[in-house]
């Protein structure tokens, strides 16, 4: 019993209370999967219906519902029948869908190794060819099987059943992926069509694979780091074998004028390379976080280019015969396949902040819904233009006329892709920095240790990959154009459309990147953008002089050199307008710094 | 001298003509917990913000782990977690993901970087909804989200923002069970305003208000003040007044009156002994029967109130014990 009014010096311990009882969250009711059923069934029904459709159409004629038609209705059905496995976890109905992907998986193999048309006879009498449907029914039943494999493997609670689909996913993607390659490097021919196809359907089973498994450590980590040293080494196998044969062959040679003395400008060019890798090389002396494995890398690469170009400029006659194409396809292909195989293996294992900030904000736009739409406004806006160009097509074909050069002018160059790529940017910069400085994730994502630049500079990348990838679908249908046609079809003027479209792009973007770091309020941002393209447009305008304003004539020139609607008409008649690209991107580069600048206004105020 | 975890000397914040911290000082030593209350708008937000470099100070000095919140704002950064007043999260990612990614951020080292994920969202009790949608969570799972991301990465000087804002009381216990588990080993500067959690969880308090501290001291030197008794007798009021003062030990006596013949007194006695059985007994012997008769601890909300209020007056330094008021005199706080 205390008689002094001051607490007790030493209280006996309190004994912590006991944790209070978990409350939340609430309880998870498992749905009852009537709908998702219902559409499931409704699917398998469309699905047997267009195999029906197409079979009727082959065996017995054109009937009231083509061919197309039956395919269109194999295809919903498959989509309603994956929306079914996604949503339902039930054992039973999982277990069928892992029977049915192994059973494309095995129509894929069937399809891949059975020789010739099977049913049918070929054209032109040639005896029957192993791997004739290889595209498309291999590849279209192997990517049935990765798509009915995967909501099975994620539903799949039995450890054994889920161990061997997840195993499986990586056997049959480390089989392709890899095997595709090293058949593209042994024959190049093999690699445009089918294998683009089979690396990317690889690819993709090895990145279901990891989406699966831990990352961080153990075989998901080694499984994505080998297929990243895999995608590099292929990458720089063929870019050596494009470019080092041609220099050896041409020797020093190649530094000269016709007339047999020395061409400044190739000795600069020479030079130049020669510093280029000399600076790979010095990135293993200056990178100071880089592991041992990498440095070492970067040395090697560098220093043997160096020899290479040291050797091809002074040594004559190495080689002898002339060498054998390579870069055009095969070459191209693989640099290109081992580059994503790479970028895809840096994205996951990489713990560096901007792969991390990238990788993140190139989620992000498909995991909410702005990403969907933006992509399906641009597929179907680019499908309205095709149309429309099918439609001229056929109308020329008809008059037996000519059609003028570029002929794909009109695809790209209408009404419609203008107001795609006006509408398109600021629906995809407004809600960059916006977003995050009005929900304050920028407080949250300042205060890590983080700097500005790899923020701004992940939001950029992230934004301008996606940008391109939704002005992918136009190329993809003139390649299907181009397959449906079975004609030779010059791709450069596409490519450099591409590269083109790549810079503009650096200069689009940057731009509604800084706009969006102006203001918290995402539509101010996107009208500010709106703006700035508009003004892009009025550079195509005032040099078409369709709106005189008075101006002075230089600065009509200036402005109107601007004008990224005759870069595209450039680019798509075969030249590539270097000049305006570097115009371009530099302007990208301006806006980035910009941008940097404005989010470290805070640290002035 | 260890050097303090988080050190604040003469900081000044406006924004534009808003004084929002006027010349605050304080210092906060490794492995303290650390409440820091005020009134709203008083400036715990933005000397947070500061403290996390966000934000730079107007004038003043600030260093966090020793290193200038300034200068060295990288170093910094890697030393502290934080946690926002709102917690912002992006909705559309899922919790696994939107802990994995700050891990990465951060610079957790990718082995075991797993393992200890797992571990924090034991502790932050969030392991069942690991893979709900961030924008589908309650308050109170947000808030433990965000305090997971702060703890991430093990650093050594946590900072919180109002912490148990808008959690259900079963949340808020349990939400400061954890807090009080990180002391000792890290540093917590918490702020808030509700003045249970601070006297259940730290151990000093920082009181500021209107951009100035006004109190900065521990809960153990509250609770050391003096105990004023508190009584409530019947009879009539001037003569129950008088009859205490007269007593020996009672230094001062205020009345209140809470009926006509009901008065509440509150008495401060001259020594520290607890004289309230023999008070009591001797209002009872001279018939005025006692109703109530109470020992009160100088509470953190007196301090609490009393510093709010009294707005002009500057920061005080803490004594170490406090001196015998004058007699008669009205009771004031001593500071």
């Amino acid at each position: 019993m205390s008689t002094t009014t001051t607490p007790d010096p030493n209280p006996p311990a309190a004994a912590l209370a006991p944790p209070p009882a978990e409350t939340a969250p609430s309880r998870v009711l498992t749905e009852a999967q009537t709908f998702a059923r219902l559409v499931g069934f409704v699917g398998l029904f469309l699905l047997v219906l267009g195999v029906v459709v197409v079979v009727a159409n082959d065996a017995v004629g054109p009937r009231w519902v083509g061919k197309g038609g039956g395919f269109l209705f194999a295809a919903v059905g498959l989509a309603l029948m994956l929306y079914h496995a996604a949503r339902d976890g039930e054992q039973e109905v999982r277990r069928v869908y892992g029977m049915l992907a192994a059973l494309c998986l095995a129509l894929a193999v069937a399809a891949a190794v059975l020789p010739g048309p099977v049913f049918g006879q070929p054209t032109s009498g040639v005896s029957k060819v192993v791997g004739y449907n290889l595209l498309p029914w291999g590849v279209g039943f192997g990517l049935l099987s990765l798509l009915f494999a995967i909501p099975f493997a994620r539903h799949e609670t039995d450890p054994t059943y889920h161990t061997l689909a997840v195993n499986g996913l990586l056997g049959i993607g480390a089989l392709l992926a890899v095997g595709s390659l090293v058949a593209g490097l042994a024959n190049p021919e093999f690699m445009a069509g089918r294998g683009i196809a089979l690396a990317l359907l690889g690819l993709a089973f090895l990145a279901a694979y990891t989406a699966n498994v831990d990352t961080s450590e153990g075989l998901g980590y080694r499984v994505a780091f080998a297929l990243g040293v895999v995608g590099a080494a292929v990458a720089l196998y063929a870019f050596g074998r494009s470019a080092v044969p041609t220099l050896l062959y041409e020797g020093p040679n190649a530094l000269r004028k016709p007339a047999g003395d020395l061409d400044a400008w190739r000795v600069v060019a020479r030079l130049f390379a020669v510093a280029a890798f000399a600076g790979i090389a010095s990135v293993a002396v200056f990178a100071k976080r880089l592991p041992v494995w990498a440095k070492g890398a970067f040395a090697l690469v560098g220093l043997a280019g160096v020899a290479v170009l040291a050797l091809a400029s002074f040594k004559a006659n190495v080689l002898t015969t002339s060498p054998a194409p390579f870069l055009v396809p095969g070459g191209v292909i693989l640099m290109g396949l081992g580059a994503v195989y790479l970028a895809v293996a840096l994205g996951i294992c990489s713990d560096d902040q901007f792969v991390t900030l990238t990788r993140r904000e190139l989620a992000s736009y498909f995991l909410s819904p702005i990403g969907y739409l933006v992509l399906g406004g641009m597929v179907v806006i680019q499908w309205i233009g095709y149309r429309s160009f099918i439609a001229t097509l056929m109308r020329f074909g008809q008059a037996q006329q000519p059609m003028q050069e570029p002929i794909v002018e009109s695809y790209f160059i209408a009404l419609l892709p203008v107001i795609a790529i006006l509408l398109e940017v600021p629906a995809l910069t407004m809600r960059l920095i916006s977003e995050e400085k009005r929900t304050g994730s920028l407080e949250v994502l300042l205060t890590a240790p983080v700097n500005e630049p790899p923020i701004v500079l992940s939001k950029f990348l992230a934004t301008w990959v996606f940008f391109l990838i939704t002005w992918l679908p136009a190329g993809l249908f003139l390649i299907a154009l181009r397959v449906e046609a079975g004609l030779p079809f010059d791709y450069r003027p596409l490519l450099s459309f591409y590269v083109a479209l790549a810079a503009q792009g650096l200069a689009f973007i940057g731009m509604g990147l800084f706009f969006s770091t102006l203001t918290r309020n995402q539509i101010v941002a996107a009208v500010l953008t709106f703006v700035g393209m508009l003004f892009f447009l009025a550079c195509y305008l005032i040099r078409v002089e369709t709106v005189s304003v008075g101006l002075p004539a230089f600065v009509q020139t200036v402005i109107g050199r601007m004008s990224f609607i005759h870069m595209w008409e450039e680019a798509l008649a075969g030249r590539l307008p270097l000049r305006d690209t570097l115009v371009f991107a530099s302007l990208g580069v301006f806006f980035l710094f910009l941008s940097v600048k404005v989010l470290e206004t805070r640290k002035w105020s | 001298m260890t050097t303090p975890a988080i050190r604040v000397q003469n900081l000044v914040k406006n924004y534009g003509p808003v004084q929002a911290v006027d010349d605050i000082s304080f210092e906060v030593q490794p492995g303290e917990l650390v409440g820091f209350l005020g009134p709203n708008g008083a400036g715990k937000s933005t000397t947070m913000r500061v403290l996390t470099t966000f934000l730079p100070a107007s004038s003043g000095y600030a260093w966090v782990a020793g290193f200038d919140v300034m200068y060295q704002s990288m170093q910094v950064r890697e030393r502290v977690g934080y946690l926002p007043e709102s917690v912002p999260l992006y909705p559309e990612m899922r919790v696994g993901e939107y802990l994995s990614y700050r891990a990465r951020l951060k610079g957790v080292e990718r082995t075991g970087r797993t393992a200890k994920l797992d571990g924090v969202m034991e502790r932050c009790r969030i392991k069942e909804v690991k893979g709900r949608l961030l924008g589908t969570l309650s308050k109170g799972y947000r808030q433990r989200v965000g305090l997971a991301d702060a703890m991430l990465a093990d650093p050594p000087v946590l900072i919180l923002d109002e912490p148990t804002s808008g959690l259900d009381p079963i949340q808020i216990q349990q939400t400061l069970d954890t807090i009080k588990a990180l002391g000792g080993r890290h540093t917590v500067l918490l702020s808030t305003h509700i003045l249970s959690e601070v006297e259940k969880v730290c151990e000093r308090v920082v009181i500021i208000n209107k951009g100035r501290v006004r109190f900065d001291d521990t809960l153990r030197s509250i609770n050391d003040r003096e105990a004023v008794l508190q009584v409530e007798a019947r009879g009539p009021a001037a003569e129950l007044a008088q009859f205490l003062r007269e007593q020996p030990e009672v230094a001062a006596v205020e009345a209140r009156p809470i009926e006509a013949d009901l008065t509440a007194f509150d008495i401060r006695t001259k020594d520290r002994t607890d004289h309230r059985e023999a008070l009591s007994a001797r209002l009872a012997a001279k018939g005025w029967p006692v109703r109530r008769i109470d020992l009160k601890r100088a509470s953190l909300e007196d301090v609490y109130t009393s510093v709010v209020l009294r707005q002009d007056e500057p920061a005080a330094a803490p004594a170490d014990a406090p001196p015998a008021p004058a007699p008669d005199s009205a009771p004031t706080v001593v500071a």
